[in-house]
């Protein structure tokens, strides 16, 4: 078990190191930050300051080396915009859109597999038929639309829900949070939902084909014919078993909420991690870019890893180590 | 002269018909079948895949689910009527009153949950016991069934253990809530001639010792020989001929049970080209008039197209035949 995690704690590292190499290659790729940073006006000496300034002036190498030294020690680099380091500007804006996708996660977790269960253990029912039909437009709207049509419908014409803004919120660990306060709350509703539609669709069509599959499996005859409760039969005999693929799942889409919630928090004005790397490209905030491209690949290194550990609990025939990998 | 009563059977199975609903047709997979069963006894179902025997046990469990339906007859277990009962009572029944043993020890348990918690989880169902207490039944009950080391087997998983001890576990477990009635379904098939046998001689001790009756549901001749006391013959859904083991397999009065017989390559002399039955099974939707087997039957006549009866021929013994051979 300590072997393993160590042993993925360094396949990570390598991951890590990989994706920096390649991130940093791309932003240098995408255009020269200075054309954007200074006045159009001004001349080839304040270009040539400025660019020095910001050592972009050195050949690409130098500059990947430099940047990986200073990240080994903490420092990954300073954005250019505002001029404040870029780890804490992704820090400040990560509680938002952390608690934007967890809230959507849950939200897809409660309504997408119970209604995978339902769908499966009755398929031939007319509400199962319903359930499907209503996920293949969870997966086929696009998100933006989707998000336009709530605040049109919750905003506009109900006027129920807020749909700008994070709300009032509470200092709770040092950071701010939306979620422990009722306006808070009503206002990540609209958001989080429009996140989690498509998720909900995915849950429930893995969850229904799981079921699917398993409940015409000898062990849940046996069980049905040992006289198990239909209800125990359900959570403990046929959910447990379909468990590994739904986890999967789980774990990669709340780690692409958090990385790529930009249209959702565009949208709803949600001012998360999405809308600073938004602004971040507009301005070739190269620093920050990478910054933030790191945060999240240590983020789905660290999701995989308690994917695995997961799996162990679940499924006993499942071994944590190296033998095979 | 006074004859003891005969004692009350457990389980009587009147005329019972299950039928599929299909898109196809409607199929007749138990056929007006009749059967009873006494108190320790053990009656082993014998048939070709299909003929119906394996859905004469899951309409007596009420484990016909649709299209399946049992359309007629009457299914008592120590004198209650099951067909007519709800799905809640038919639950509480299953694994307690009645239960049953599948085929295939290796998909027969579920792989993510300890044996000691699938213990807990039969015994739960039908009585309410902690945790702990159901662990000391289940220990009780894998030591009977000579599983060696059983407490520390209780935290172990099914895919630790090997078929043959599958197959004890889930034997085991279905004799747990102490039922009246067991049905085997082919449960020694996927195990080895050794396990086989050592399985088999367990149930004949399971069975003196818990008084508890045995449907023995297989296509193997030689098990019903070694195991069973009476035997009921299955062709097409319908039950041609049943009676003491002896008799039947002794001196067989269906031309059926004759070639079953004959097919057995144990007697055949080495060289020489094995015997067989004739021609398959006749499709369930589409049965031959009268004799389901007449197609395929030596001595079939013109008669055989009428509507046959089963008609007794000793105590306990029915042949459903015009001829009926050997004998008188």
């Amino acid at each position: 078990m300590i072997a393993f995690i160590i042993q993925r704690v360094f396949q990570g590292a390598a991951v890590v190191l990989a994706m920096s190499l390649i991130v940093f290659v791309g932003v240098y790729a995408i255009g020269d930050p200075v054309e954007i940073l200074i006045n159009p006006d001004a001349d080839q000496q304040t270009r040539e300051a400025v660019r020095q300034s910001l050592g972009l002036d050195k050949p690409l190498w130098m500059q990947y080396l430099y940047f990986v030294k200073s990240a080994l020690h903490g420092d990954l680099g300073t954005s250019f915009v505002f001029n404040i380091p870029a780890i804490q500007l992704i820090l400040q804006r990560l509680p938002a859109t952390l608690e934007l996708a967890l809230t959507a996660t849950v939200l897809a977790i409660l309504l997408g597999i119970p209604l995978g269960l339902v769908s499966g253990l009755n398929d031939k029912r007319w509400y199962s038929r319903m359930i499907m039909a209503g996920s293949i437009l969870g997966f086929s709207l696009p998100t933006f639309w989707v998000g336009l049509i709530l605040i049109l419908v919750f905003g506009v014409w109900l006027g129920w829900l807020p749909v700008y803004g994070r709300g009032d919120t509470v200092r709770f660990l040092g950071v701010e949070w939306s979620i422990f306060t009722l306006d808070g709350l009503r206002h990540i509703i609209l958001p989080a939902f429009n996140l989690a539609l498509f998720k909900i669709a995915l849950f429930i069509r893995l969850t229904r084909a799981g079921v699917m599959e398993v409940v015409n499996q000898d062990y849940i005859r046996f069980a049905n014919a040992m006289g198990i409760r239909k209800a125990r039969l359900l959570w403990r005999h046929i959910l447990k078993n379909i468990m590994i693929p739904i986890v999967t799942v789980i774990g990669i889409e709340f780690g692409s909420v958090v990385a790529f919630a930009v249209v959702t928090e565009s949208i709803f004005n949600w001012p998360g991690m999405g809308k600073l790397i938004i602004e971040s490209i507009n301005h070739l905030d190269r620093p920050v870019i990478v910054a933030y491209l790191m945060v999240i690949v240590v983020m789905f290194v660290i999701i995989n890893l308690l994917v695995d550990l997961l799996y162990a609990g679940l499924d006993p025939r499942v071994r944590l180590g190296s033998s095979n990998r | 002269m006074n004859a003891m009563p005969p004692p009350q059977p457990v389980l009587e199975v009147e005329r019972l018909s299950t039928v599929f609903d299909l898109r196809a047709g409607t199929v007749q997979s138990v056929n007006d079948v009749s059967f009873s069963l006494k108190r320790g006894e053990i009656l082993g179902i014998v048939g070709e895949s299909g003929s119906g025997k394996s859905v004469t046990g899951l309409s007596v469990l009420g484990l016909i689910e649709p299209p399946g339906r049992i359309a007629a007859g009457s299914i008592r277990l120590e004198g209650r009527e099951l067909t007519t009962l709800g799905d809640a009572e038919k639950r509480k029944l299953r694994g307690n009153a009645i239960s049953m043993i599948f085929q295939d020890p290796m998909t027969t348990l579920n792989p993510v949950l300890s044996i000691g918690r699938q213990f807990f989880e039969v015994i739960n169902a039908h009585r309410k016991v902690s945790y702990a207490a159901a662990l000391d039944e289940a220990e009780a009950a894998l030591v009977q069934v000579g599983i060696p080391a059983a407490r520390e087997r209780l935290s172990s998983y099914p895919h630790e253990l090997s078929g043959g001890m599958r197959q004890r576990v889930c034997i085991a477990m279905s004799l747990i809530n102490k039922p009246a009635v067991v049905i085997a379904d082919e449960p020694t098939t996927a195990l080895d001639v050794t396990i086989q046998a050592q399985i088999l001689n367990m149930m004949q001790n399971l069975v003196r010792d818990s008084d508890v009756s045995l449907i023995w549901v297989t296509h193997d001749l030689s098990v019903v020989a070694g195991l069973c006391d009476r035997v009921a013959v299955m062709y097409a859904g319908r039950i041609v001929e049943t009676g003491p083991v002896e008799e039947v397999l002794g001196n067989p009065r269906h031309p059926y049970t004759r070639g079953l017989l004959d097919s057995i390559p144990g007697d055949a002399e080495p060289g020489r080209r094995l015997q067989q039955v004739p021609g398959t099974q006749p499709s369930p939707l589409d049965l031959p008039q009268g004799c389901s087997f007449r197609p395929r039957c030596s001595q079939a006549r013109d008669e055989c197209k009428n509507e046959l009866t089963s008609d007794q021929v000793g105590p306990d013994y029915f042949v459903r035949c015009l001829f009926k051979l050997g004998g008188d």
